[in-house]
Formats: structure tokens, C-alpha cells, sequence
């Protein structure tokens, strides 16, 4: 990888969460960094999951279990103030809701790509272990 | 805080473990208790444990929803009044308007906002224990002429409706007082009638509730009681005339310890039963309430009480009480029919042999 790529990188996962977003966190955790680390842990840790739930409804047509996954990632990704996933995430909800088979693999996908610049964010505001 | 000093206890139903651990995470660093439950039937176990002072609902969750948990919260008389506020995305706010017609408390909107969720939670707790201090001055009230069995019984049944307003009960009326104490009081200090007045009175008081019975207030030198009000019992006669006999009973101590006592001879006294329909409930104002008896059954049972002043009998009791004896006992005598005033038909009327 290119250090050009590498600054890219990092720039996606500056803007892919909204800094408001971070500091409501840090108030309605009372400033504990603990706190707002356990709470990044559960969606790091709780997000692959979601996709892949989200990767399998959408192949497999099932569109309740679609929206469901939708729903989930969206709720977190706006909690965190990544902005784009829930926006993409919101749009294949409101997809699957619509009727079966109407979401495809390639929104997924893009799910997929922004998860990754969520994740380097998570990880950039993710407080280290006191 | 709750009014006795102690942290509040808030019920968080959430099935997105992120979106739980950051609700545990923030109500505990406000200094809350935090229970969470991944799914509404978690959450009704839960609440059946210990009813706690909030609850945060997510409104989509499988299986049992928010709106599922909220219907069976609020038709439950033991946990309505607990405040019940909905999580929500932004896009949900038709289930948020049913859920508020249902008896929701709030709504948070998702992603949180601090204030916001602060004011939402406080305003929530601040009912709550409006409600806790409500509740506990109806139980106050309560205790001082009902069974303590039966207040809670009570206060969970009426809920948030325990307060003016009265019920349709059927049931026994009975009245008592002490003969010629206008007269006892002219010839004795004032002080004196007092202490003799509190002691007889409190002993009848024990008696009745002994047998089960509402203490409905004291009318002068006498009293008035009910039996099947406000808890319905099938032998509400048996009980007023047993505790009738309990009072009889109790006058030969009382009057022994007044001789001891150098305050007078001792007394005779009068009863009055009544049994039928009346009105039970809260009468008087909301600063000053009174539970008691409206209706002519109780009407009837007071002058029947006055009545035994011209007869033999210290007990009279309404044909209407006979009737309704469970178990009636074999020393009824008659005591034939009379004119009750008040009342345009004669009423046939019955004592106690002894008594």
C-alpha cells in the first residue's frame, strides 16, 4: 500500500465519523473512557455479525431478516456518527421493507467498504487500555 | 432519588447489546440502578421481580415488541404507574404515537442526545415519585380504619383511582355509642370524659377491626363500622354481629377498669345493624378525605341504634342483617315490626337473646 493510500485511509476514517457525534457519546458516558471503550468494543464486535446476517438475508431473499440487520446497523452507525453507513444502511431497510428481492448484493457491498473507514474511525477514538 | 434517599432503579428492554451497554453505561454514571434485558419477556420477568421506578423500551425487538411489553405493563395493576419511556429511531414515529396513546410516559429518539435524555429520564422519575408520595399518604390514610391486611389490598386495587368517588358495595352497617354520656360529660371535668371517651372508643375500634371490619369514623360518643367495604366478603353480617357480641363482651372490663380508675360506674351501650346496598368511598375534600358510608342502609343502622334507647335490648339489628347471615345463630328473638324514621315501610327487627 502506498503511503498516498495509507493517507487516504486515514482521511476516510476522520470523516467517517461525525466528531458531535463522538463528544454526545463521551457526555452521555459522563466522560469515562472506559465506558466509551466497552461501548466501542460492543460494536466492533457486534457489527461483522450484522453484515454478514445482512450479506446472507440479502442472497437468500429474505427480506424481514434484511431489514432487520439494516435496522440494527443503522441504529448503531448512527449512534456513532458514521453518517454514510447509516444513510446506506437506512436505504436497504427501506428497501427490504418495500418487498423481498428488491435489495442486492452490491449495496452490501458498499456497506461492506464504508464499514471498514467506521472501524479505522472506532479504533482512532477508541480509548487504550488505562 | 427516590423520596427515601435510595437510587432510582431503571429497567433498560433493549435487544442491540451496543445500544444496552451504552444505556447501562450513562444512567449509571447519573447514579441510577441499571437491570437490562435483551427481549420483552426478559423484560416482564424482570419487572415481576422487582417493578423498579423506569423503564427504557426499544419499540423494535423480535419476538415480543415494545408495544407488546408496554399493553401488558400498563394492563397490570401492580406495575402501571411505573413511567414507560419508548426508544426510537426517527422513522418509527407512528409506533411512538400509539405507544403514547397506549400509556407510554416519553420517547427518546436514537442516536441519544444527552440533555435530552437527562430531562426525559428525570421528568419520568419525577412522576414516579410524585405517585410513591401520593400512594403513601392514601396508605396512611387508609391504615387508620382499615384492617393492615387489607391496605395494600386496596391501594393496589383502586391504583391511581384512590381518591373522591365511591364504589356500590353490599354489606353490614353497624353503629355504636355509649348511653347518656352527655350526662357523664356534665358531671365529670372535661379531661376526664376525654380519657374515659378515647379508651372506649379505641377498644371498639380493636374490636371491630379484629373482626375483619373498616373502622368509617368516630360520630360523637359512638362509631360507625362497616363489614364488606371496601373488600367484599360473603359473611359480612356474621361478622358485624359477632363483633356486636365482641363489644358486649368488652363492656364489663371497660367499665371495671373505669371504677379502678375512680372515673365513674361504667356505662351502657347502644348498637344498631344494618345490612344492604351502600356507597363506600372517599368523601370530603382532596386535602381532608373521609372513607365512609352514604345510602340508607347506614341511615337505617344509626337510628336503630338510637332506637334501642326505649327497649330492653342492647343490640337491634335490621331484618335485612338476619337475612344475610351465613350461619345464622340460634338466640335471634324477634323483636317485631317498627316504624324507622326516615323510612316509609315498617322494619321488622331482631335483638340477641342476652343481650
Amino acid at each position: 500500500m502506498g503511503s498516498d493510500s495509507v493517507h487516504q485511509t486515514q482521511h476516510h476514517a476522520q470523516l467517517a465519523l461525525d466528531p458531535n457525534a463522538i463528544a454526545a457519546l463521551r457526555d452521555l458516558l459522563g466522560h469515562d473512557a472506559h465506558a466509551l471503550r466497552e461501548i466501542i468494543d460492543e460494536f466492533l464486535c457486534a457489527a461483522p455479525d450484522c453484515l454478514a446476517e445482512l450479506r446472507s438475508a440479502v442472497a437468500s431473499g429474505d427480506a424481514e431478516a434484511a431489514a432487520r440487520a439494516a435496522h440494527t446497523l443503522k441504529a448503531n452507525a448512527a449512534t456513532f456518527g458514521a453518517v454514510a453507513l447509516a444513510d446506506r444502511c437506512r436505504a436497504v431497510e427501506a428497501q427490504a421493507r418495500s418487498g423481498p428481492g428488491t435489495a442486492d448484493l452490491a449495496q452490501v457491498d458498499a456497506i461492506a467498504a464504508e464499514w471498514v473507514h467506521v472501524d479505522a474511525g472506532l479504533r482512532a477514538v477508541r480509548p487504550g487500555a488505562a | 432519588m427516590r423520596a427515601d434517599g435510595s437510587a432510582d432503579s431503571i429497567l433498560v428492554v433493549d435487544d442491540d447489546p451496543v445500544n444496552r451497554a451504552l444505556l447501562r453505561r450513562s444512567l449509571e454514571a447519573q447514579g441510577h440502578i441499571v437491570r437490562t434485558a435483551e427481549d420483552g419477556a426478559r423484560a416482564l420477568e424482570l419487572l415481576v421481580e422487582e417493578t423498579g421506578d423506569l423503564v427504557l423500551l426499544d419499540i423494535v425487538m423480535p419476538e415480543l415488541d415494545g408495544v407488546a411489553v408496554l399493553e401488558r405493563v400498563k394492563a397490570d395493576p401492580l406495575r402501571r404507574h411505573v413511567p414507560v419511556i419508548m426508544i426510537s429511531a426517527v422513522d418509527e414515529i407512528d409506533s411512538v404515537v400509539r405507544c403514547i396513546e397506549l400509556g407510554a410516559e416519553d420517547y427518546l429518539p436514537k442516536p441519544f442526545d444527552p440533555v435530552l435524555l437527562r430531562a426525559r429520564i428525570n421528568a419520568g422519575l419525577s412522576r414516579k415519585r410524585l405517585h410513591d408520595l401520593e400512594r403513601d399518604r392514601v396508605r396512611d390514610v387508609f391504615a387508620r380504619f382499615v384492617p393492615e391486611g387489607i391496605v395494600d389490598q386496596v391501594v393496589t386495587l383502586t391504583g391511581d383511582g384512590l381518591r373522591l368517588g365511591g364504589t356500590l358495595v353490599e354489606g353490614t352497617i353497624l353503629f355504636n355509642d355509649i348511653r347518656d354520656f352527655t350526662a357523664y360529660a356534665e358531671r365529670h371535668p372535661p379531661s376526664a370524659a376525654l380519657e374515659v371517651l378515647n379508651r372506649f372508643l379505641g377498644r371498639m375500634s380493636d374490636v371491630v377491626l379484629d373482626h375483619g371490619g373498616s373502622h368509617l369514623g368516630f360520630r360523637g360518643d359512638g362509631m360507625m363500622a362497616a363489614f364488606g367495604a371496601p373488600i367484599t366478603m360473603a359473611d359480612h353480617a356474621d361478622r358485624a354481629l359477632d363483633a356486636a357480641r365482641s363489644m358486649l363482651d368488652e363492656l364489663p372490663r371497660f367499665n371495671a377498669w373505669m371504677r379502678e380508675q375512680g372515673l365513674g360506674t361504667g356505662f351502657r351501650i347502644g348498637i344498631g345493624i344494618c345490612s344492604g346496598p351502600f356507597m363506600a368511598g372517599n368523601v370530603g375534600s382532596e386535602r381532608r378525605l373521609e372513607y365512609t358510608a352514604i345510602g340508607d342502609t347506614p341511615n337505617t343502622a344509626a337510628r336503630l341504634e338510637a332506637m334501642t334507647k326505649g327497649t330492653p335490648h342492647s343490640v337491634l339489628l335490621a331484618d335485612s342483617t338476619r337475612r344475610a347471615l351465613v350461619q345464622p345463630p340460634s338466640d335471634l328473638v324477634a323483636f317485631g315490626e317498627h316504624a324507622v324514621r326516615g323510612r316509609r315501610e315498617p322494619v321488622r327487627l331482631w335483638s340477641i337473646e342476652s343481650a
